[in-house]
């Protein structure tokens, strides 16, 4: 049951996450960079974890 | 107005998710270009650009070593973006133990970004073929031979390899993002049997070093950046799937949102850099490039649109879809309410 209830939400879930990424993505566009291979003032502008 | 709106909004949804994919079909049958592929040995560049790689810069350069292709005509660069732990030493060490002539450590004391180290890469890369790779993925032994195969055909420019994501039990992903992934690679497939792919896969892919530029300080996508510029000079840029590099596939939805929107902020960064891909005289895949790459920038849009519309159009069969509409956010909500077990958080910003 808690297998299906997984697989049932999953899809909606993914879906909607990868598309609000795509609004992050222009906030973090327009913000500045973002992303683990920013060099470290371009991570103090955008604040985001670096690895 | 609201019916105007719903109805686009909903064209715009449908086209991009199912549409577009059917046109790639048709077209992909009426329309198909050969690659003239032959195998050849043209001298290679591999470069990989490395921060904080510790766990695995060595089975990364061993796996480079164990690739079937001349170790004369391979030079392995690995550029260090001022790792703060052992991946220096570690890559140093192992240059010392394959020999220094195989394997080249460049090193920087300032961080600059993995386009800066890209860039001091090429800088000393003297292969007629440059193949990127990332640190973490591994190659199949005989990806390099794969991808320059392409090569030999004068018409091509950049060759994108497959990454194919794999689950805990080693086989090919098939459900969640690894389901995702296939879906991307049929689409890139034919999209490359047309003319070219709208990007390549940063883990694996090979551009001649003739048609390379540097990349622009902070680039986000160099893995569409410069497949963009090869295609932009005329030549094509076509998707290998016997060139295989092989990565874990991340079970968190959280981890592959993280993923994402940097991608998608890179397009986004794209546009910018590369405003002549929105001229359809000046972009040979404007088509294609519109419905991949900026159908999936509108989409989220669009289904704002469609939801707000449809509250103001509450009869028949527009009341069967605003259902359909609440059940499928309630459940997304569900989704994000109650993760699943094997959801690990730490990974999240690992990607």
């Amino acid at each position: 049951m808690t297998h299906i209830l997984h697989k049932l939400t999953q899809f909606p879930y993914t879906f909607v996450l990868m598309n609000w990424a795509a609004l992050a993505g222009l906030y973090h566009f327009v913000r500045g960079h973002e992303g683990y291979w920013n060099a470290p003032q371009a991570r103090r502008l955008s604040g985001t974890q670096l690895t | 107005m609201a019916t105007a709106i719903f109805w686009t909004a909903l064209a715009c949804i449908v086209y991009v998710y199912a549409g577009y994919p059917l046109l790639l079909v048709l077209w992909h049958r009426l329309g198909r270009r050969t690659i003239q592929k032959r195998e050849c040995e043209p001298s290679v560049s591999l470069v990989i650009a490395m921060h904080n790689e510790a766990a695995n810069v060595r089975a990364r350069l061993r796996n480079c070593m164990d690739l079937d292709y001349p170790p004369d005509k391979l030079q392995v660069i690995v550029s260090l973006d001022a790792p703060t732990d052992e991946t220096e030493d570690l890559a140093r060490s192992c240059a010392e133990s394959f020999g220094p002539e195989r394997i080249q450590v460049l090193s920087s004391p300032m961080r600059g970004g993995k386009a800066a180290a890209i860039n001091r890469a090429l800088a000393v890369a003297q292969g007629d073929v440059v193949v990127f790779a990332d640190a973490r993925q591994r190659f199949d032994r005989r990806a390099v031979r794969a991808l320059t195969a392409n090569l030999a055909d004068p018409t091509v420019g950049a060759v994108s390899g497959e990454l194919v994501l794999r689950d805990s039990r080693g086989e090919e992903a098939s459900d969640g993002v690894g389901l995702y992934w296939r879906y991307e690679k049929s689409l890139r497939l034919m999209e490359a049997n047309i003319h070219s792919v709208p990007g390549a896969t940063g883990a694996i892919y090979a551009v001649r070093r003739e048609l390379l530029e540097p990349l622009p300080e902070g680039t986000v996508l160099d893995d569409v950046l410069t497949p963009m510029r090869v295609m932009l000079k005329g030549k094509r840029v076509v998707f290998e799937p016997q060139a295989r590099a092989f990565d874990k596939v991340n079970d968190s939805p959280n981890s592959e949102y993280i993923k994402k929107r940097r991608t998608l902020m890179g397009n986004y960064e794209l546009l910018t850099m590369l405003p002549q891909l929105l001229l359809p005289w000046r972009n040979p895949i404007f088509v294609q490039f519109v419905s991949h790459k900026l159908g999936r920038l509108l989409v989220p849009y669009c289904l704002a649109a469609l939801l707000i519309s449809n509250l103001f159009l509450r009869r028949g069969f527009y009341l069967v879809v605003l259902a359909g509409q609440a059940l499928f956010y309630g459940l997304a909500c569900a989704g994000w309410a109650f993760p699943p077990r094997n959801s690990h958080p730490e990974a999240e910003e690992t990607a």
